[in-house]
């Protein structure tokens, strides 16, 4: 059953139409790597998957839901309990340690203190960054702070992992670091990724490769 | 300067961003404004001492007055001689009190006749058409009547009131009935005419004030193809003893420096605008120079020299300062339309001698307002102007430039020392009387240092977010525990408007209850009666000698103190003379002596003396001004001559500014022969009903003001409130101004971290919660620069209270905190900051995701 559908999907920036009636679906766990040249309107789509951003025509739907008719409250509580980001600049909150920007989504969530604290440490393990774990975001590497962001990302136990180029701004051993471990913790967590990349070989990690250009998926099954 | 690239770079940047360039502009033309508008309503309130020749007809070239009283009439022909260099114009002044609208009315006498030319009057003058001269004579005809009155147009137009109608008053205590004989009209290129000014021909306003053959001042033009030094050596040798002559400026500075302490005051409270503006402004330009850093960079990087750079930013904050000035100076011509008549009406209530309705724009004071504006807006910019131009490339391309922490500690340290600094300079021991520029310098040193040292509160109310456990406080507070420039000079600026606020309420309270304190112990009189619309020393009404006796003969009155006051003329300053019984004083009343405890033997041997050896109590300002001490003998000018008396007390008074002499009634009535009197105090017999007396007495003299104790207090309050109320008005400008920052700041900030805002809304965080957050931040900004404010306040107060106003003006006042208005302020400030914050957190935490994804897409 698909986790994540989109219909005819249009959206515009005043005149220009960014994407142009797309359609897609993810399953439950499945690896979806979206790849096209710049400006074609991957990370738009991410966007509205992961409803941050609302389609001007068509429909998506997220675990059966239509992200179109939520309120901006339902999008907020779906975007908390079912979709985890990851960015490719991080976006780590600087105020907040590697440990409590891990937190900052279960806390979201109101998990209790007891919980909040064991989901964490097992997800710094599984990340490796338990030496770092009190650091501050300007004292992490590249690297660590993706990997910190892949744990706040899978911290809620999202159905599905939207990521933004996550190996953009990395070296070649920290990017390939950090695919392995986004394989492995979806896998192990069963939650669905979308993953937007210029990378041939971060796209051999996933299911499938869609080819997007001027707004339409060009190639792969949908 | 700049070249075509820096009109490139200066102009489309402007438009780009288009709301930043406006705000930056509005923040200077505020503060130019509101600069200006004081200035100028101040102007036209105090212009109006300048008296009747500006109003309605030509200006004088001199004034001739006497050193003390009136002139007299009768010595007027010894002016003849110079009729062929001069014009001179008698005059008389006297006040009517409307009881029907409570309003005070200055009556001036002039030959209208003579100067039948220069004035207007609604009844002869049909527009369009040449004056009838039979109609002209018939008027000259009427207003000769010894009840007819010229009046003002506003004040026809107000109480719609025409030619032949009737306007019932009282003169003094007597009731009085005037007709309207003409309407005066304003005059193309010359001053407004004041509302509350009632002109009558010479002989009509003796008649009236019941003042036969008396003048107060003649009025002198040179002729044409004379020359002033004609009329000066004209007239030397030629005036009588006792007649001074002097010219129209020193008339007007006398009224200039009867509102100094007014003046002053506001003149301050209309620097608070600048001042904070001028924070705006720096924030304004560090931003804008830190949103085009990559600019400055890529600049460098092409080999573009710093210097260069430099010219850029300062060209455009000459550019934003002109516009901001420019429209400034407008808006502020406009503003003081509005406050004038508050102004106006304080100067009136109490001076007793203004009613300006609308201000003039003064080439000069528009272009100081321009100047500072300008200015203010050039030093806003230097310093972000330098950092663009010698921060290496490399520096300003690195990220997370724009929300880099500030040195706060090092802020801290040097504000801290600044007031310090400035907290010493103030308190120097021992200065001379009238010297206190080094209170102004500490009065700035304390703004600016205090200012400085808000910075450092953020880390402290920051703190708490160090353990926080909910991620709202984290995000909220942590922030401020590196707090950035934005953080700082919102905070400053804050810091700078409830800093003034706080001082200047502390001063007003202070001075309130020091005055009434003042007054409860002084005034232990049941009673106090004068003539109806009496207000303040300068009160040109008086009770003839003969109501006075009646009143003291009155079966419920123990005793009676007479009080009379008298400008004149002292070591070429104006000052007043004022006679009491000392007798009645000293076992019924109480006086302030400074250094004594009772007044009582003083007053005493005071009266015992007598015209012998004349002894004299100088009030704390008049000693101040004159430079004299307990012990110290002066001259006084008398229609007689000279007479000699002693400074036997110094003694407390809040009542005026320009000092005043008080010697023994018989004494004055010796010099003076003048046995009216300005006020008597009526000390009743025990058992006696006050209230019953009072209502009594009022009846049966409907021209006569009876109040009680409470009564006079309740009156101080009154005017204390009338005084205070367009300073609390500019306080408010000055919260408005730093709120806006501080809006400025948050957004500023919001914009900075909408990476932040935009991972929040990402992991699902909703509008509310992030506004939440951002809201919090602010607050924690508002409160670091109110709580700062009020600190900075409080020592600003402590150099208002114990250093500048005794310095300036001689007052000794007693410090008190005003705890309800401090409360209020600092309630207000966080209430206004919430008002303000909150849409713009709400806006900020909806930061456009399209433009997120439109840039990523």
């Amino acid at each position: 059953m698909a986790i994540l559908e989109g219909h005819g999907i249009v959206r515009r920036f005043g005149s220009r139409a960014v994407l142009q009636g797309l359609s897609l679906a993810v399953e439950a766990g499945e690896r979806v790597a979206l790849l096209g040249p710049s400006g074609c309107g991957k990370t738009t789509l991410l966007h509205l998957l992961g409803g941050l951003d609302r389609a001007d025509e068509g429909e998506v739907r997220l675990d059966g839901e239509d992200l179109a008719a939520a309120t901006p409250k339902r999008l907020a509580q779906l975007r908390r309990e079912k979709v985890g980001t990851i960015f490719q600049f991080f976006h780590l909150i600087p105020t907040l340690t590697a440990r409590e920007n891990v937190e900052l989504s279960l806390q979201l969530l109101r998990w209790k203190p007891e919980a909040i604290r064991g989901r964490v440490d097992e997800l710094i393990r599984a990340v490796g960054i338990e030496s770092r774990a009190e650091a501050w975001p300007s004292e992490l590497s590249g690297g660590e702070m993706q990997r910190i962001a892949v744990a706040r990302a899978l911290a809620a136990k999202p159905l599905v992992l939207l990521a933004d180029e996550p190996t953009g701004n990395l070296d070649r051993a920290s990017g390939e670091s950090v695919l392995a471990l986004l394989k492995d913790l979806t896998d192990r967590e069963n939650t669905a990724l979308v993953m937007v990349t210029h990378s041939e070989s971060a796209a051999s990690l996933c299911h499938r490769t869609l080819r997007m250009l001027d707004g339409r998926i060009v190639e792969g099954s949908l | 300067m700049t070249g075509s690239l820096g009109r490139r770079l200066i102009l489309r940047a402007l438009w780009r961003e288009k709301g930043r360039a406006l705000l930056a502009m509005l923040s200077v033309a505020l503060g130019v404004s509101v600069f200006l508008s004081i200035r100028l309503a101040n102007r036209a309130a105090v212009a109006s001492f300048e008296g009747f020749a500006n109003g309605v007809g030509q200006g004088s070239d001199a004034v001739v007055r006497a050193e003390v009283g009136p002139l007299d009439e009768a010595a007027l022909p010894r002016l003849d001689a110079i009729r062929d260099i001069a014009w001179v114009r008698p005059i008389i002044e006297g006040s009517f009190y409307r009881a029907r609208s409570k309003e005070a009315f200055q009556i001036l006498g002039t030959d209208l006749v003579g100067i039948g030319n220069s004035v207007d009057s609604a009844a002869p003058a049909q527009s369009g058409s040449a004056p009838d001269p039979s109609l002209q004579a018939r008027f000259f005809e009427s207003i000769q009547n010894s009840d007819a009155v010229m009046i003002s147009g506003a004040f026809a137009k107000s109480d719609h009131l025409l030619p032949g109608a009737a306007i019932q008053g009282f003169v003094n205590e007597r009731p009085v009935t005037l007709h309207v004989a003409g309407i005066l009209l304003d005059a193309p290129g010359r001053p407004a005419l004041q509302r509350n000014l009632l002109v009558m021909d010479l002989p009509a306003a003796q008649e009236t004030l019941q003042r036969p053959g008396q003048l107060d001042r003649l009025e002198l033009g040179v002729r044409e193809g004379a020359s002033p030094q004609q009329l000066d050596s004209g007239l030397r040798g030629m005036l009588p003893k006792n007649w001074v002559l002097e010219a129209p400026e020193q008339r007007a500075s006398s009224g200039k420096t009867m509102t100094a302490a007014f003046r002053f005051n506001l003149t301050i409270l209309s620097l608070i605008a600048l001042a904070v503006g001028a924070y705006l402004l720096f924030q304004a330009f560090d931003a804008s120079v830190n949103r085009r850093r990559e600019t400055w960079a890529t600049l460098h990087a092409l080999g573009c020299e710093p210097a260069r750079v430099l010219r850029f930013v300062m060209a455009e904050a000459a550019l934003l300062g002109s516009l901001g000035s420019g429209l400034g100076i407008f808006l502020g011509w406009l503003l003081a339309q509005g406050s004038v008549r508050s102004i106006s009406q304080t100067v009136a209530g109490l001076y007793g001698a203004s009613s300006a309705t609308h201000a003039n724009l003064d080439p000069g004071e528009g272009l100081l307002a321009g100047a500072i504006g300008f200015l203010v807006c050039l030093l806003a910019a230097w310093i972000p102007a330098r950092r663009a131009a010698h921060t290496p490339p490399v520096q300003l391309l690195a990220r997370g430039g724009e929300t880099k922490p500030t040195r706060w500690v090092l802020f801290t340290l040097t504000g801290l020392a600044l007031t310090g600094a400035g907290a010493t300079l103030a308190f120097l021991p021992t200065l001379p009387p009238g010297v206190a520029w080094h209170a102004y310098v500490a009065s700035v040193l304390v703004l600016l240092g205090g200012s400085l040292a808000s910075v450092g509160l953020m880390p402290l109310l920051g703190a708490p977010g160090t353990a926080a456990r909910g991620w709202n406080a984290r995000l909220a507070l942590r922030p401020l525990r590196r707090p950035t420039g934005r953080h700082g000079f919102a905070a400053a600026a804050l810091a700078v408007a409830v800093g003034m606020a706080t001082g200047m309420g502390v001063m007003v309270q202070s001075f309130e209850r020091t005055v009434q304190t003042w007054i409860g112990g002084n005034l232990r009189a049941d009673l106090y009666l004068a003539p109806l619309g009496s207000v303040g020393a300068a009160s040109q009404h008086r009770l003839p000698g003969a109501l006075a006796d009646e009143l003291a003969a009155d079966p419920a009155v123990l005793a009676a103190d007479r009080f009379q006051m008298l400008p004149i003329h002292l070591r070429g300053q104006e000052t007043l003379l004022g006679a009491g019984d000392f007798l009645v004083h000293a076992q019924y009343g109480h006086v302030a002596i400074l250094g004594a405890e009772d007044a009582a033997p003083i007053l005493l041997q005071m009266h015992r003396d007598g015209v012998a050896h004349v002894g004299a109590m100088a009030s704390e300002t008049f000693s101040r001004r004159f430079g004299v001490r307990v012990g110290d003998g002066m001259d006084i000018p008398t229609p007689d001559g000279l007479r000699h008396l002693s400074i036997r007390a110094i003694y407390a008074d809040y009542g005026n500014e320009r000092g005043s002499l008080i010697v023994d009634r018989p004494v004055f009535y010796q010099w003076f022969h003048d046995e009216r009197c300005a006020s008597v105090a009526l000390y009743l017999k025990p058992g006696q009903d006050r209230a019953l007396v009072a209502q009594r007495l009022g009846q049966r003299h409907a021209g006569l003001q009876v109040r009680s104790n409470a009564d006079l207090r309740e009156q101080v309050s009154f005017v204390f409130r009338q005084t205070f109320a367009i300073t609390y008005a500019l306080e408010i400008i000055g919260l408005a101004v730093a709120l806006a920052g501080l809006v400025q700041a948050l957004l500023g900030l919001a914009m900075a971290r909408r990476g932040e805002i935009w991972t929040l809304r990402a992991l699902g965080a909703s509008e509310g919660e992030i506004a939440g957050v951002l809201l919090g931040e602010g607050l924690g900004v508002a409160l670091a620069g109110t709580l700062g404010g009020l600190s900075i306040g409080l020592v600003l107060a402590q150099i208002l209270v114990r250093v500048l106003n005794p310095q300036v003006f001689g007052w000794t006042l007693r410090f008190s905190l005003p705890w309800g208005f401090l409360a209020l302020l600092l309630g207000l400030a966080l209430f206004s900051a919430t008002a303000a914050l909150l849409p713009a957190a709400r806006w900020a935490a909806r930061l456009n995701a399209d433009r997120e994804a439109e840039e990523g897409a």
